[in-house]
């Protein structure tokens, strides 16, 4: 995606990235200059659907991302193994939260 | 202001939702459910054995009872499969795998002890495969660091199950 509004559903990313958060995405970056350890991308899993995760480090000559939430008990690449970079649709440019 | 404009925006036009998935709920596992359904499966077992041997297949409550507890069976021996689907899946990590190498074998054997209780009246697979969900209950609450014990239930079948000791 070039550009989109999406919306946080889930906790895996909190405290940083809270429920009900909105985050814009863009892939620009992405052609640009890749992936790369830090950035929030956003990414389609053939098995958990759309989701949003921490990229914590790269491997395989830079080709496969390891992906990580912020709690112990998420969904990610502790459990479902490194993913291609090439199956990040976006990485998160600005986000929008609820002020305290 | 801006995230308020946002809310607005998102309510006429429905914004896509990405997941940050953590399951749902977050962080509730618990491998009691699969003990209860192994349970189950065996007490189900015993009340088709007692049947066979208080009534006749003619006999209407034979008709009666026995598809049920057929079916329940069958209900059960499935939700033990899915329950430590769930945990193994979802829950399990790389460092566990690496301390107990028996994870994988372990699960495997439940979900074919699962289909086994599906496919036969055994009493003996039935047991096997709650001894099977017990070491597994044992060993997700050691990657807890929570103590166990094991006890009798205390309801039939009255055969022994893993509790963590909170």
């Amino acid at each position: 995606m070039l550009l989109g509004l999406l919306k946080i559903s889930g906790y895996s990313l909190a405290p940083a990235f809270q429920e009900g958060d909105y985050v814009l995405v863009s892939k620009l970056p992405l052609l640009i200059r890749g992936v790369r350890p830090g950035d929030v991308v956003v990414f389609d899993h053939p098995l958990h659907g759309r989701l949003i995760k921490l990229v914590d480090r790269l491997a395989c000559g830079g080709n496969q991302m390891f992906l990580i939430g912020l709690n112990a008990d998420s969904i990610d690449s502790r459990s479902f193994g490194l993913l291609p970079t090439s199956m990040a649709q976006g990485k998160v440019i600005w986000h929008f939260q609820k002020s305290k | 202001m801006l995230f308020k404009l946002l809310e607005s925006l998102d309510r006429v036009f429905k914004f896509e939702t990405v997941r940050a998935h953590c399951d749902i709920p977050c962080g509730i596992y618990d491998p009691h459910q699969a003990q209860v359904a192994a349970l189950s499966v065996i007490r189900m077992i015993d009340l088709m054995e007692e049947l066979k041997n208080t009534h006749g297949p003619e006999s209407i409550e034979y008709q009666n009872s026995m598809p049920r507890y057929v079916m329940v069976k069958e209900e059960h021996a499935e939700l033990v499969k899915r329950e430590i689907r769930v945990i193994y899946g979802d829950y399990m990590k790389q460092e566990h795998l690496d301390k107990y190498p028996e994870l994988p074998g372990l699960v495997h054997k439940i979900m074919q002890l699962g289909s086994k209780s599906r496919q036969t009246a055994s009493r003996e697979q039935a047991l096997e495969l709650l001894n099977c969900v017990n070491r597994f209950a044992e060993i997700y609450w050691e990657t807890k660091g929570i103590q166990v014990k094991r006890v009798k239930a205390p309801y039939k079948p009255g055969e022994e199950i893993v509790y963590p000791v909170l």
